[in-house]
């Protein structure tokens, strides 16, 4: 196996991670403003076409007035998943959900910051890899005013890589292959998405009933230039070269060595390399969960228009999404409700894959004009 | 929605040859990737290239030397528009290699610039090669400019066109070097990426260089996956998902089926995926052009200093450089002048890989600060 794989979850292990909870960390961060170029290359990454975010012609003639940036673009400012707070090297960890409140808009050329702490630990059985430990982190955002844009909950799972591979859960699926059939229909629905884009039309409380679907948006089937994109914006960056052996020298358990050069190679690398996926107990190179909130991020900004704001997105990251895997999005209006002058709409939104399972459960909040305050 | 008809391994023709001749001199519309100079693009740019030079990100370093603010790498611009021949397109089907760059530098630009960019093609060249037949060279010529319209540089790029299906049946490359190495061969290339000289904030006195004198060594390797898909998404970008969907509807020239999930992928997976690179006769992924290109940006900056200027750099590639290969930047100085008051210095630079054959060959010209400088009528160096 290409990973190590023989560390376990000690009561010790748990203590150390335990002693880290409540303290605010200095992590490494990617992008530090929401400049036109990195509001482009984000939206590139996610595959979002909406262009209040990519057309600064087109959004300085929308009631905002300027370009903005998607809430999920708080990504590529700081990665806020558990695992950031390191601790009980060896074993592995898979970042499984955030919940996010949103609290302002984010403004061409506004500078980000935040700060991160994890703030519990929490042990559990999973089914893939037996004992496992659930670690709680909070990141809050921050404009040039101080002002807090957005807060999160991120929460990642430990698990033994040894456990997962004998438990096998994941053992039956394979990468793959569509048909010419399911590549049209994939096609279609890619140029269908493009065009229900809400855009300047106000999408009005009033006019939203219970029940109604959101247009579907589409992502993959998942490949590596996917993930060459996220890459390139991530609030949680790569390195090349001598860059790199520094970084990961100072990190030597989040490594391990290629086994055909014997070269130092980041265990991030699971979400390219499919050998080293396999020693984690996954049948394949898998993406990032922060790329699948990021994605899921989009079938709500698509649908609410450039008046709406979202103002929560909870979203669970279960199944695998491996290289050749599509991710259908889907939405569904679950209620109604004005909380101090708010005209709220809440909804389910979820990933299904090709295999039909949901992968990622989740909802969300949007704050939506209403036709009273015309 | 009907399948886009490819053309993945079309051969060269007059015709094709002749439509992209009526290209020269056509202003192309480009898709820059950096617009802004800023903080955090020079920052992902020397993470892709792998320089760790302080001047480029260290806000701090940088008020301490005559930039004042962080200037950006001389090949920083790369991630403005790559100047590559095949910027021109043409010749849908036919394969494309980045043949090398001349670049003359004006200026190094720094945090708070604009840049923007043009691009001309300007000549198309018949060629036999010996890796794949029939080839064609097509050159375009880039220059950069600031928000003041001042120009920045100017870049020469070509690519070279070659047919897939001849690469591949001639298969001049199956021989290329194993990238197998031993554990002390591997300690050694981890030993000299970490102990890179960097002349920094020590003035190199042109007084002080002599001709013959050796530029150093920047060590790139073992090349992974990561290296080269770090320097992808932080120097040129990508699209995902639905961008890349409407990419391919656009481009349907440039991209191929994926043997294994039947998908659409670009192919600029050559420098990723076996599959594609052993299309057009490559064994393995190979590393891009433009990023070995930077990696002797890298080996000239470090040597030269903070007060070193490049003004220019030639570089051919000479053969691929793939996953699991070593480079070795190295360079000399081959003479030394003076011309219209500049103290400059003549450099040649290659990179060569783990059996020893050069992979790259360029030349490159440094202006460096003299001893002999006057500053308001008093000798302002140090004799």
């Amino acid at each position: 196996m290409v990973l190590e794989s023989s560390a376990r979850i000690t009561e010790q292990g748990i203590a150390d991670l335990r002693a880290r909870v409540g303290s605010y960390y200095t992590i490494q961060r990617g992008d530090t403003q929401a400049t036109a170029d990195n509001i482009r290359h984000f939206c590139g990454a996610i595959g979002d076409c909406n262009p209040l975010y990519i057309d600064p012609a087109y959004a300085r003639k929308t009631k905002l007035g300027q370009l903005q940036a998607p809430p999920t673009f708080l990504y590529s400012i700081i990665h806020p998943t558990g695992m950031r707070t390191g601790g009980m090297p060896g074993v592995h960890a898979f970042h499984s959900g955030n919940d996010w409140e949103y609290l302002r808009r984010i403004q061409e050329d506004d500078i980000l910051t935040g700060s991160y702490r994890p703030i519990s630990v929490v042990e559990k059985r999973s089914q893939m890899g037996g004992r496992s430990v659930i670690v709680y982190a909070e990141i809050v955002y921050f404009n040039q005013r101080s002002d807090v844009v957005a807060r999160t909950i991120g929460w990642t799972i430990r698990v033994e890589r040894q456990a997962s591979q004998e438990r096998g859960k994941y053992k039956a699926i394979t990468k793959y292959r569509h048909t010419d059939e399911e590549i049209e229909r994939i096609l279609a629905a890619y140029a269908k998405e493009a065009a229900s884009i809400r855009g300047a039309t106000p999408r009005y409380w009033e006019d939203v009933q219970v029940g109604e679907e959101l247009p579907p948006v589409v992502k993959g089937p998942l490949n590596m230039g996917d993930m060459i994109a996220w890459r390139g914006v991530f609030g949680h960056p790569a390195a090349a070269h001598g860059l790199a052996l520094r970084e990961m020298k100072r990190h030597p358990a989040f490594t391990f060595r290629d086994p055909k050069t014997g070269a130092m190679q980041r265990i991030a690398q699971v979400h390219e390399d499919a050998k080293a996926a396999e020693s984690a107990g996954v049948p394949g190179a898998y993406d990032i969960g922060a790329q699948r909130n990021c994605w899921l991020g989009t079938v709500v900004t698509n649908w609410m228009g450039d008046e709406g704001f979202m103002t929560r997105l909870y979203a669970e990251y279960r199944r695998f999404n491996i290289f050749g895997d599509i991710q259908w999005g889907k939405g569904k209006i679950t209620g109604k409700r004005v909380v101090n002058g708010s005209h709220l709409v809440d909804m389910d939104v979820w990933f299904e894959n090709q295999r039909g399972e949901v992968t990622t459960p989740g909802h969300s909040t949007v704050s939506l004009p209403s036709r009273a305050g015309k | 929605m009907p399948l886009p008809t490819l053309v993945t391994n079309a051969t060269i023709t007059k015709q094709g040859v002749d439509a992209l001749r009526r290209r020269i001199g056509v202003p192309m519309r480009l898709h820059p990737h950096n617009g802004q100079v800023t903080r955090d693009a020079i920052r992902r740019f020397t993470r892709g290239v792998g320089d760790g030079n302080p001047l480029w990100t260290d806000e701090t370093y940088a008020t301490h030397t005559h930039h004042a603010i962080n200037p950006t790498p001389p090949m920083f611009l790369y991630s403005v528009v790559c100047p590559s021949g095949d910027l021109a397109g043409g010749l849908p089907g036919v394969h494309s290699f980045h043949g090398g760059n001349d670049w003359e530098f004006q200026r190094v630009p720094h945090v708070g610039d604009r840049i923007t960019a043009s691009a001309t093609l300007t000549d198309v060249v018949e060629k036999q090669s010996s890796y794949a037949g029939r080839s064609v060279i097509q050159y375009v010529d880039v220059v950069y400019k600031d928000q003041e319209g001042e120009v920045v540089a100017k870049a020469r790029g070509w690519s070279v066109r070659t047919e897939r299906d001849a690469a591949r049946q001639r298969g001049r490359y199956a021989g290329l070097p194993s990238d197998k190495y031993t554990p002390e061969k591997l300690r050694a290339i981890e030993e000299e990426m970490d102990h890179e000289e960097i002349q920094g904030n020590k003035i190199r006195y042109w007084e002080d260089v002599k001709e013959g004198d050796s530029l150093g060594t920047v060590v790139k390797g073992p090349l992974g996956l990561e290296d080269v898909e770090t320097f992808v998404a932080h120097v040129h970008g990508a699209m995902a998902m639905g961008r890349h969907a409407a990419y391919l509807q656009r481009h349907p020239a440039w991209v191929y089926r994926d043997p294994e999930t039947n998908y659409y992928e670009p192919w600029s997976q050559v420098n990723f995926l076996a599959s594609a690179a052993q299309a057009v006769g490559i064994p393995r992924p190979y590393a891009l052009g433009s990023q070995r290109v930077c990696w002797l940006g890298h080996l000239l900056t470090n040597w030269m200093g903070d007060d070193g200027f490049l003004a220019k750099l030639s570089v051919t590639m000479t053969r691929p450089t793939m996953h699991g290969d070593t480079q070795w930047c190295k360079g000399t100085v081959t003479r030394k002048r003076v011309e219209n008051g500049q103290h400059l210095v003549d450099c040649d630079v290659w990179s060569e890989g783990q059996s020893g054959e050069a992979t790259t060959k360029g030349t490159a010209v440094i202006r460096l600060l003299s001893t002999s400088v006057q500053l308001w009528g008093v000798a302002a160096g140090k004799s």
